[in-house]
């Protein structure tokens, strides 16, 4: 059982690291995909809406990645001073 | 353009295949010398037709299904994948999180193994533990040949660049009987990334009727794209990490 828990949580792990990069993507998809019954001749202007819009998301979650580690780093660090009575 | 096809969805497969079962392999090794051979093998055997079962199951079950919800439903997977190992390559190349490490990895799943070794006969833990490290590093490559074979139309060809991969790799384990630490995984990893999610927001854009100009040569420039996101986002994180640096030592 343990096994198979396991064997789900790697399933989802192969789609989904950053929660917020998913659902940003999620959404971006989507939102396309209503345009594209909204506005069918966009075809042209959805397809770089789509593509800039997943590259834009993209970078937004290295960027916070990073800012996440860092702030992490930084709470550690926090906790280390406080248990040394500083 | 039936050349450029079967390399659209050969060489994705074969080099996402080759990262995978270089980690695959570390852990078998770790199996191997630290509790017999007999029990890697069996292991690795047990997780291999199990993964061959998920293919033959879910592979060929995929070809009925109707092209345009498929390229939806599996590029978007595609896109999902792909930018994940995207974002941690570029994390990586950031300086943010700590680059792969075979010889590590080799080490950690060997001390956890390490004591009570019986070589000669056939070890639970041990072959478990080869089992556990087959199936869930093969996952990651069975999603990724049903995923660009199946949107593609070409689930053998996709098949047979990771059955090309698993050869070189195994045949590589042969020789040299020990974890492949030089193969510059963060590098393959970043490529793989670009090229799935590239073709899978390709594929999902085509499912979902947009029109990409060039048709299938605008998944260069949507890699290109990706290229420019990623190489923005390491440089920001690199300023970042200088600029805090600076802040820290001031």
């Amino acid at each position: 059982m343990t096994w198979f828990r396991t064997i789900l949580r790697k399933l989802a792990g192969l789609f989904v690291d950053d929660p917020v990069l998913a659902a940003g993507v999620a959404v971006w998809i989507a939102l396309i995909a209503i345009l594209g019954y909204a506005a069918p001749g966009l075809a042209l202007a959805r397809a770089l809406a789509l593509a800039l819009g997943l590259c834009g998301i993209l970078t937004l979650s290295i960027v916070r990645g990073a800012a996440t580690k860092r702030a992490g780093g930084a709470t550690s660090e926090r906790r280390k001073l406080r248990r040394l009575g500083t | 353009m039936m050349t450029g096809a079967l390399v659209a969805v050969a060489l994705p497969s074969f080099i996402a295949s080759l990262v995978e079962f270089v980690e695959m392999l570390t852990i078998v090794l770790a199996v191997g010398a630290t509790r017999g051979w007999r029990s890697a093998l069996a292991g690795t055997a047990a997780g291999i037709v199990l993964l061959a079962l998920l293919v033959a199951a879910f592979g060929p079950a995929l070809a009925y299904a109707p092209l345009d919800a498929l390229k939806i439903v599996l590029g978007a997977l595609l896109v999902f994948f792909g930018l994940r190992w995207l974002r941690k390559a570029a994390l990586r190349y950031a300086g943010v999180i700590p680059m792969g490490d075979e010889a590590g990895r080799f080490a950690r799943t060997a001390s956890q193994l390490s004591g009570g070794a019986t070589p000669a006969s056939l070890d639970g833990a041990g072959a478990l533990t080869a089992f556990n490290g087959v199936v869930l590093e093969g996952l990651e490559i069975v999603f990724i040949v049903i995923a660009v074979g199946a949107s593609s139309r070409n689930l053998a060809v996709a098949a047979i660049g990771a059955g090309i991969a698993g050869l070189i790799i195994v045949a590589l384990a042969l020789v040299l009987h020990k974890p492949l630490a030089r193969v510059p995984a963060n590098a393959l990893k970043f490529v793989v990334g670009l090229m799935l999610s590239s073709l899978g927001t390709l594929w999902l854009g085509e499912g979902l009727g947009v029109a990409w100009p060039g048709d299938d040569l605008s998944a260069f420039g949507i890699g290109a794209a990706y290229l420019a996101a990623s190489a923005i986002g390491i440089g920001l994180c690199r300023k970042r990490s200088s600029s805090h640096a600076g802040s820290v030592s001031a």
